[in-house]
């Protein structure tokens, strides 16, 4: 992806160095399983596990000779490990080390974007919120229909966020697999133990392969990218048509020193909304593909490789970038309530024509009498820009019906809102603002720990008659609710706390070398604060869990944990 | 030295049941002066206490597992303070899970095999092989059998083979649960602790987890005063040291 759209917390997990960090973890995972199950000796796992390394300069210098990268990192690993190399990559073939890292590498993307979609609909419930009861035209077919709050329209996009926050969540799921099988898959050369206790170190899930993890796991990875780029893009839109000059309902902040054209200089243009308009465009196309990959010859072939190594990394780096910037319009977007009443009075009242037509049926006209009159006066009132309710009350037909001042009631625009209370709670209890995360820790006996309880269970399940099940392992589940700050609170403490912090470690000048350190650090740390907060959080949030699961909620001696955040 | 100038401190957590036991015999069997420590307080003159006894019960009602709240309590974090200055501590039945999650001894414990919360009279072997320089058994022969009651449902001593090889090796066991004669067998094992432990040394020998209750077999009226013999060795240690 081209720097212009690369933040460096996602792209990062594209460079080399952390793909072959990667690969060494799931070589080394390969020969924990090993040791376990007897065929490398303790002595060169613990020199393998302890010396094994790379440099990613020297690699590319092999690489130019092998002309394969795989070979050129076990070369340089090798190099540094010494006479235990022998034990690494023990019948794998290149892909498992590939795949099961490609895996890894994807869902640490998916889990950095998760974050950020979480951050979107956060920024999208604070706005829906703010702008609940603020009127503004309802608007089918481009065409004036009948009033709407701006916070309702909000809300959609905040549902619809959460939904695509559902996706990349089943995304991650789906993409949490491995494969340490060999050459085509049949194990011939690696015992399926290996496999399964080295995935289990990845905490990936086995599925069956020939030489490679089938594309369809990915191509659902792209998708769930796409349809989040779409609904970025739909909200983008909106922005794009509030903010034309006849509509000028909304639009998005714009910052001193800005400068809308180089022609014109009055302009103020939707940039922002168009970019993400046309970035959800190339995650659409890259899904396209995704899914051509999937259709490979017999047991693999490598056309999908090429496509991967450019769509990957760009389809992830632009869906951080398009929610990155739509963060931003959402949290800065300045809103033109009283234009939105404004235009709402464009159309001289005709958006009350339903309550109109419904009322004179209710008091005994014929529904196509009714109809005919309320079009014909509706029409008439927007051609000869006169008041709807005048009209009304002039025709003879609809006082027959109505008196004039129950005419006049006819146009509250009250009425429309009467249930958006009811419509807010709904949304908002299905898909509630996260100001807690729920973290689940699921904690289970080892398997060479005797279960008693799992015994006496099972005993019990086949005096019931259900002689089928082999083995009962009975584990706990704990819930914990872990307060989460406000948003922007946070990001003000945060960068009050990096910057003393900084300012204190420059001032002492002992960590930091004042001829170079000082500045990287700074530039470092600035970074964090503006774009990686979220995922600073979660992170923090993931150490302190698996904290309190090893320290308390389990004993590491006798048990396994499992940690799930919500 | 009369026993009237020994020092003893006994913990209370919500659930300990054990602490009034532990108090009558120190201070009516033995004479002792014995001061209870509440789990809520920390205390920081060490000597102050000659020993200190973690009793049993079900302190915190077992949640999470036996003993790993109270392991977490603040009187706890004064006693990892007591224990590296050498102090001497013995943990019955519940301390001695106590003692195991916070980490002063090594292993775990699980769920009694047979399922059952035992409730009997049990033997154990005085296993150690450093009965002269620790404070628990200087008065007790080596391979001596005692007869004390055992009140427990999570008493399965657990810990990887390894682990236990080197606690053998560096003579940490101090009791395996035998029949009368002495001899270890599962028949004789009424938990299914590995090994049949049922009592284990800290590295340095100030600290004793014990499964069985010394404390309700300190006068023959009870039907043993077999536990009265770890007691007396822990008085005789605190007087000759």
């Amino acid at each position: 992806m081209i720097e212009r759209y690369s933040l460096p917390e996602i792209s990062d997990i594209w460079s080399l160095k952390n793909k072959y960090n990667t690969w060494l973890k799931v070589e080394l995972a390969v020969c924990s399983a090993y040791n376990k199950i007897g065929k490398i000796p303790d002595k060169s796992t613990e020199n393998i596990l302890k010396n094994a390394r790379f440099e990613v300069a020297e690699i590319e210098e092999t690489e130019k000779i092998t002309k394969h990268d795989v070979i050129a990192f076990l070369t340089n690993v090798a190099k540094y490990v010494g006479e235990d190399s022998r034990y690494i990559h023990l019948g794998l073939t290149s892909s498992d080390v590939g795949d099961t890292s490609f895996s890894l590498l994807f869902r640490q993307a998916l889990n950095l974007i998760l974050s950020k979609a979480e951050s979107l609909a956060e920024s999208l419930a604070q706005k829906a919120l703010k702008y609940k009861h603020t009127p503004m035209m309802g608007r089918t077919h481009g065409i004036h229909a009948e009033p709407i709050t701006f916070g309702f329209k909000l809300l959609i996009f905040y549902e619809e966020i959460n939904r695509g926050i559902y996706r990349l969540k089943q995304a991650v799921e789906t993409v949490s697999c491995g494969k340490l099988s060999g050459a085509v898959g049949t194990f011939a050369n690696v015992p399926p133990e290996v496999e399964k206790i080295a995935l289990e170190i990845l905490d990936l899930k086995p599925l069956l392969s020939n030489q490679i993890i089938q594309r369809d796991i990915y191509a659902e990875c792209f998708y769930a990218l796409a349809s989040l780029g779409a609904s970025c893009e739909k909200i983008a839109l909106e922005m794009r048509h509030l903010m034309r000059t006849e509509v000028s309902e909304a639009e998005e902040s714009f910052s001193a020193g800005q400068k809308g054209s180089s022609a014109m200089p009055h302009k103020k243009n939707p940039i922002v909304s168009e970019n993400i308009c046309g970035l959800s465009r190339v995650l659409r196309s890259n899904l396209m593909s995704a899914l051509e990959d999937i259709a490979l010859w017999h047991e693999r072939d490598i056309s999908h490789s090429s496509v991967e190594r450019i769509i990957t990394p760009d389809s992830t780096i632009l869906a951080y970038y398009i929610l990155h910037q739509l963060i931003n319009l959402v949290d800065n977007m300045v809103v033109h309530e009283d234009k939105m009443l404004k235009n709402m009075q464009l159309t001289k009242g005709v958006i009350f024509s339903q309550k109109v037509l419904l009322t004179l049926t209710d008091k005994g006209m014929l529904r196509e009498d009714a109809y005919a009159i309320v079009q014909k006066l509706a029409h008439q009132a927007i051609q000869t820009e006169t008041e709807f309710v005048i009209l009304l009350k002039n025709n003879a037909d609809v006082l027959k019906y109505l008196k004039e001042d129950e005419i006049r009631n006819l146009f509250d625009i009250n009425y429309y809102y009467k249930n958006i209370d009811f419509i807010f709670e709904r949304s908002l209890s299905l898909f509630p603002i996260p100001d807690s995360y729920k973290a689940v820790v699921k904690v289970t006996l080892k398997d060479e720990v005797l279960d008693p309880q799992g015994k006496a269970v099972l005993s019990v399940l086949k005096s019931s008659g259900f002689n089928n099940i082999e083995d009962v392992r009975v584990g706990k589940h704990i819930e914990l609710t872990i307060k989460k700050e406000k948003k922007n609170k946070r990001k003000e403490e945060r960068n009050n706390a990096a910057g003393n912090n900084a300012a204190d470690k420059i001032e002492n000048n002992n960590e930091y070398d004042s001829s170079s350190g000082n500045n990287k650090y700074h530039g470092k740390n600035s970074k964090n604060n503006n774009q990686n907060l979220d995922e600073l959080d979660k992170e923090a949030l993931n150490k302190e869990l698996r904290d309190i699961s090893e320290k308390i909620l389990s004993n590491p001696l006798i048990e396994n944990f499992e940690i799930e955040i919500k | 030295m009369e026993n009237k100038k020994i020092n003893a401190g006994i913990t209370v957590f919500p659930g300990s049941n054990c602490d009034i036991d532990v108090y009558y015999a120190l201070k009516d069997v033995f004479n002792i002066n014995v001061t209870f420590l509440w789990h809520k307080d920390e205390f920081h003159n060490f000597k102050k206490y000659d020993f200190i006894v973690i009793p049993g019960g079900f302190s915190y009602g077992d949640y999470l597992r036996a003993g790993a709240l109270a392991a977490r309590s603040r009187v706890m974090e004064s006693i990892k303070d007591y224990a590296a200055g050498g102090g001497i501590i013995l943990g019955i039945c519940n301390g001695f899970q106590i003692l195991l999650e916070s980490g002063l001894l090594k292993g775990a414990m699980l769920t009694n095999k047979s399922l059952k919360f035992e409730c009997k009279d049990v033997y154990i072997k005085n296993t150690g092989n450093n009965n002269q320089n620790n404070p628990f058994t200087c008065l007790i022969n080596k391979d001596a059998v005692l007869k004390l009651p055992i009140a427990h449902h999570d008493g399965n001593y657990f810990a990887e083979k390894k682990e236990v090889d080197y606690l053998f090796s560096a003579n940490q066991i101090a009791f395996q649960y035998c029949d009368a004669a002495g001899i270890t067998s599962d028949e004789s094992n009424p938990n299914g602790s590995i090994k049949n432990i049922g009592g284990l040394f800290g590295e340095k020998f100030n600290i004793l987890g014990l499964m069985p209750h010394p404390e309700r077999a300190s006068e023959k009226i009870l039907g043993s005063d077999d536990g009265a013999k770890i007691f007396n060795s822990i008085i005789y240690y605190v007087k000759n040291k």
